[in-house]
């Protein structure tokens, strides 16, 4: 995957997200990361709203969406960006706890690229983001450009 | 009634039954003869009248002159015939006289006579007016006229043949005939004519006159009585219209009044026959008794009942009839009051000889005389005997159906097509708080105001279809407040089949109402509780996991750890660079993967904890009761007092109306609803927390609103979600507070829901049942 691209992890539990950071590492995964505690930093960083970092325009983004967080969640997330002219060119991930099939059609519905179930086992949590790593060295991720919307 | 009219009724009995109606109605001969041939006019009576004697008189007047005419014709004749022989004699004479003493004379003895006699005519033309004498000769078969004529312009007529004219007098007269004959003469006339042949001179005489001479004065005479009879005749005639017309007036007029009066004894019979076969043929008994009781008339019916004959009857008394006893209860006190001058109905049981008792109609009508005084009394009786035992029938049939009606626990009503209920049973009346003489004949619009149209539409839906309604459920007002009742309702037909209104059976379905709503309840509770239910497991099962998830993968990271150090300690680097990954990885890695594990752990425990305290809170043991809110509020104000002075913030109740629920549960909701309020309140104003109630119907409904930061549209479907904190870094607390508040307020009939605008604050109302009257 193309070094400049920005993975970004919308995550509330820091624990989740430091396991996310340790095993995209140890995919071979070294792309700039950054972390959003719940739905509304990382709508304002996309948006380039409020007081928090911003979205630089012209730089290339993924973004892994966990769906339960506090203020908004993940579905509400991938539908703002998913109906922005713009944004809705950023591939999103889909990681949660959530295996309920109902909850993975919706948002493969909403246009989400990819969706990976955290597991309890370890293994397979690993084994998940290494596919994650994976799917990342060969997704073509295009520019975000212009100033933002709204 | 007059006491003559009634007798005459009742006197003619039996003899005439069987007279048939028809022959009854008078018709009058008299008005049939006058529509046949009515009397003539005067005028043509007059015309008439002249006629027939113009008639008479010309009938004597004409054998009169018949005969005077035949008389004189005769005369005539007879002195025609003397005349001319005597003439021809005569004649006869001269000639033999001159044939012996003329025979110098020139023409010889002949001519000489012949100039005496033609000089002799001259002299004497003829008699009357037109009688004549003519002479003629025969010379060959002419007859040759010797003397002149009277008559006409010829002197002398022509010769004319002896053969041809033998209805000629001359004729007959040269043919040695003699006689007479009314024939014609020389110039045709009709004449009455003596023929007679002169034999010396072979001539022919005759004398005639003629018929019309004859005829004349009877003519002038027949004329003149003619004019003199027409005349006497109108006047006699004129004199009889003067002396008759009025005779025949008054004749008319006493004929038509003798009509009238035939006429009228003729309808008068009719009626009273009528009447007679009315009387006779009644099977009403009918009886007039004097004024002490004995029986001056009767009809047959009267008789055949007491089986007695006429004569058995008549003069005899009631008691001989009825017996002293019944006479003295019974006809004795009425027919008293009756001879008083009243008309008098009672009804009676009677014995018959032959019949059983009979239940009489009986009544007595006062009967007066020609001067008005009561002479008697008229009885009238009638067997009602079939009526009153189909009457007591239909009682007792009435008293059974109400037992029946009355013992069986469904409520039976009969209505009319007004609303009105007809008949009742006890059932009803009991439920309704009413007695059954209250409830009948009352129309529902005035007993049940509010319910009575939609009483009466179901009764119209059955009444106009004529099918049976069936499982209407329907509020019944009693005094103990609304009974649910089930009811039937099918169409009321009378003996023709015709719809009078309906019959209503309804049965008290107050308790199964009451079950079923109950169950309904319980329904929509286990509804709520099992989406409840639902709900948190899925939460829970994500929430439980993400610790999960930390607590797996940060222990794989420690094994990765320890593998780390291991091989970092047993490998061949320097000792330095061992000691240094090592450190490394025991100041950060190790104790970072330990951290995680031990929040997850706590996190899962809070999380353990918190479900228990819902499940707990859930499984609380309720006891409903009336609440007094006010009192209620100021408790939950009292336990949090520190709370609402440490958050500076400023608490406002109203009057609040009382509730149905559970005090401890209900506490428990707005101390929560209370608590958010001061955990969300903006720093930036001072807080303001009103809490208000008001009855909406059913239920109570409250609202706790403050001037906190609000909630954004896209958080307030999430508030209620278990475990859900809108800013975790902020607020304390496990996420289940409202959790727990929309639980209870399911389990207590009630309802939450929230109103709130960000940045101005939020109103949490809510709902509980209020206390009402019926339940």
């Amino acid at each position: 995957m193309n070094k400049e691209v920005v993975i970004l992890v919308a995550e509330d539990d820091e624990g989740h997200a430091g396991l996310i950071r340790k095993n995209l590492v140890r995919g071979g995964i070294v792309n700039e990361l950054l972390r959003f505690k719940d739905g509304q930093e990382i709508l304002d960083f996309l948006f380039q709203k409020g007081d928090g970092p911003k979205r630089r325009p012209g730089a290339s983004y993924v973004l892994l969406l966990d769906i339960r967080m506090p203020k908004i969640d993940g579905i509400e997330v991938l539908v703002q960006v998913k109906t922005d002219p713009e944004l809705r060119k950023i591939p999103v991930i889909m990681i949660t706890t959530t295996d309920d099939p109902r909850e993975v059609e919706r948002c493969h519905a909403l246009g989400c690229n990819n969706y990976i179930t955290k597991p309890v086992d370890y293994d397979k949590f690993v084994n998940s983001i290494r596919q994650l790593g994976l799917f990342l060295s060969i997704v073509e991720v295009p520019r975000i450009d212009g100033e933002g919307v709204g | 009634m007059a006491l003559s009219t009634v007798l005459a009724f009742l006197m003619m009995g039996a003899p005439t039954v069987g007279v048939s109606v028809v022959d009854a109605i008078p018709v009058s001969p008299l008005a049939a003869a006058r529509r046949a041939g009515q009397p003539m006019n005067a005028r043509k009576r007059f015309i008439f009248l002249t006629l027939i004697m113009v008639g008479a008189c010309a009938m004597v007047m004409a054998v009169m002159t018949a005969m005077l005419y035949r008389h004189d014709i005769k005369a005539h004749r007879e002195r025609l015939q003397a005349t001319v022989q005597s003439q021809a004699r005569l004649i006869e004479a001269m000639a033999r006289h001159d044939a012996v003493y003329e025979k110098n004379t020139p023409g010889g003895p002949t001519a000489a006579t012949l100039n005496q006699i033609i000089d002799a005519h001259e002299h004497y033309e003829g008699f009357g007016e037109t009688g004549e004498f003519t002479l003629a000769r025969r010379e060959g078969d002419f007859i040759v006229f010797i003397l002149r004529h009277r008559h006409g312009a010829v002197e002398y007529p022509a010769s004319v043949a002896v053969n041809l004219d033998l209805s000629g007098p001359m004729g007959r007269a040269l043919n040695g005939l003699s006689g007479t004959v009314i024939g014609r003469d020389y110039r045709g006339e009709t004449v009455l004519a003596a023929h007679e042949p002169v034999a010396v001179l072979n001539l022919g005489i005759v004398m005639k006159i003629d018929l019309a001479e004859i005829r004349a004065p009877f003519i002038r005479t027949g004329l003149s009585a003619a004019a003199v009879a027409l005349l006497v005749i109108l006047a006699g005639t004129a004199l009889f219209f003067r002396i008759g017309n009025p005779i025949i007036a008054r004749l008319e007029a006493y004929s038509r009044d003798l009509e009238k009066e035939i006429e009228e004894h003729k309808r008068a019979e009719g009626a009273l026959r009528e009447y007679q076969i009315i009387v006779s043929n009644s099977t009403d008994m009918l009886a007039l008794l004097s004024r002490h009781f004995v029986y001056l008339a009767t009809n047959p019916a009267y008789l055949k009942a007491f089986k007695k004959t006429h004569d058995e009857l008549i003069g005899h008394t009631v008691i001989d009839v009825f017996g002293e006893d019944f006479f003295k209860a019974v006809i004795k006190p009425h027919a008293e009051l009756c001879l008083g001058g009243e008309e008098v109905n009672y009804q009676a049981w009677v014995d018959f000889p032959d019949y059983k008792s009979r239940y009489m109609d009986v009544t007595y009508t006062p009967c007066t005389n020609a001067d008005d005084e009561i002479m008697g009394f008229v009885v009238i009786g009638r067997d009602i005997t079939e009526r009153k035992e189909a009457e007591e029938t239909l009682r007792r049939q009435q008293a059974e159906q109400q037992i029946i009606l009355n013992s069986v626990p469904a409520m039976i009503f009969y209505k009319d097509k007004e609303n009105r209920f007809i008949r009742v049973n006890q059932a009803l009346a009991e439920a309704a708080g009413m007695t059954i003489e209250e409830m009948e004949g009352e129309s529902l619009f005035q007993l049940y105001p509010d319910l009575a149209e939609d009483y009466w539409r179901d009764d119209m839906e059955v009444m106009s279809t004529g099918k049976p309604k069936r499982h209407i459920i329907e509020p019944l007002e009693t005094p103990e407040g609304k009974m649910w009742v089930e009811t039937d309702k099918i169409p009321y037909r009378d003996e023709d089949g015709k719809i009078i209104g309906i019959i209503g059976f309804s049965l008290d379905i107050t308790e199964r109402k009451r079950t079923e709503r109950a169950r309904a309840r319980l329904n929509a509770q286990l509804e709520a509780k099992n989406k409840e239910l639902e709900q948190i497991v899925y939460v829970t099962s994500h929430d439980l996991r993400s610790p999960l998830v930390n607590i797996d993968g940060y222990g794989k990271e420690l094994e990765y750890a320890i593998d780390d150090l291991r091989s970092a300690l047993g490998s061949d680097k320097k000792p330095t660079e061992a000691l240094e990954a090592a450190a490394q990885l025991l100041a950060q890695d190790i104790p970072d993967a330990l951290r995680f594990i031990r929040t997850s752990t706590s996190k899962m425990d809070a999380l353990l904890k918190g479900l228990l305290k819902l499940s707990q809170a859930g499984r609380a043991a309720l006891t409903i009761k009336s609440l007094n809110m006010n009192e209620l509020m100021a408790k939950v104000v009292e336990a949090i007092k520190f709370q609402i002075k440490e958050a500076g913030a400023v608490l406002d109740i109203g009057d609040l109306p009382p509730c149905k629920g559970d005090a401890v549960q209900v506490n428990q909701v707005f101390s929560n609803l209370i608590g958010n309020a001061l955990q969300y309140l903006d720093p930036e104003r001072p807080g303001a927390i009103r809490i208000s109630g008001r009855v909406e119907g059913e239920r109570s409904v409250y609202c706790v609103k403050d001037n906190g930061i609000g909630i954004a549209p896209a958080h307030r479907q999430n508030i209620f979600e278990i475990f859900h904190r809108l800013d975790p870094a902020k607020s304390k607390g496990e996420g289940l507070g409202l959790t727990i508040v929309q639980q209870v307020l399911g389990r207590l009939w009630g309802k939450i829901w929230v109103e709130s605008k960000l940045g101005e604050g939020s109103r949490f109302y809510v709902a509980l049942p209020a206390v009402q009257k019926y339940q």
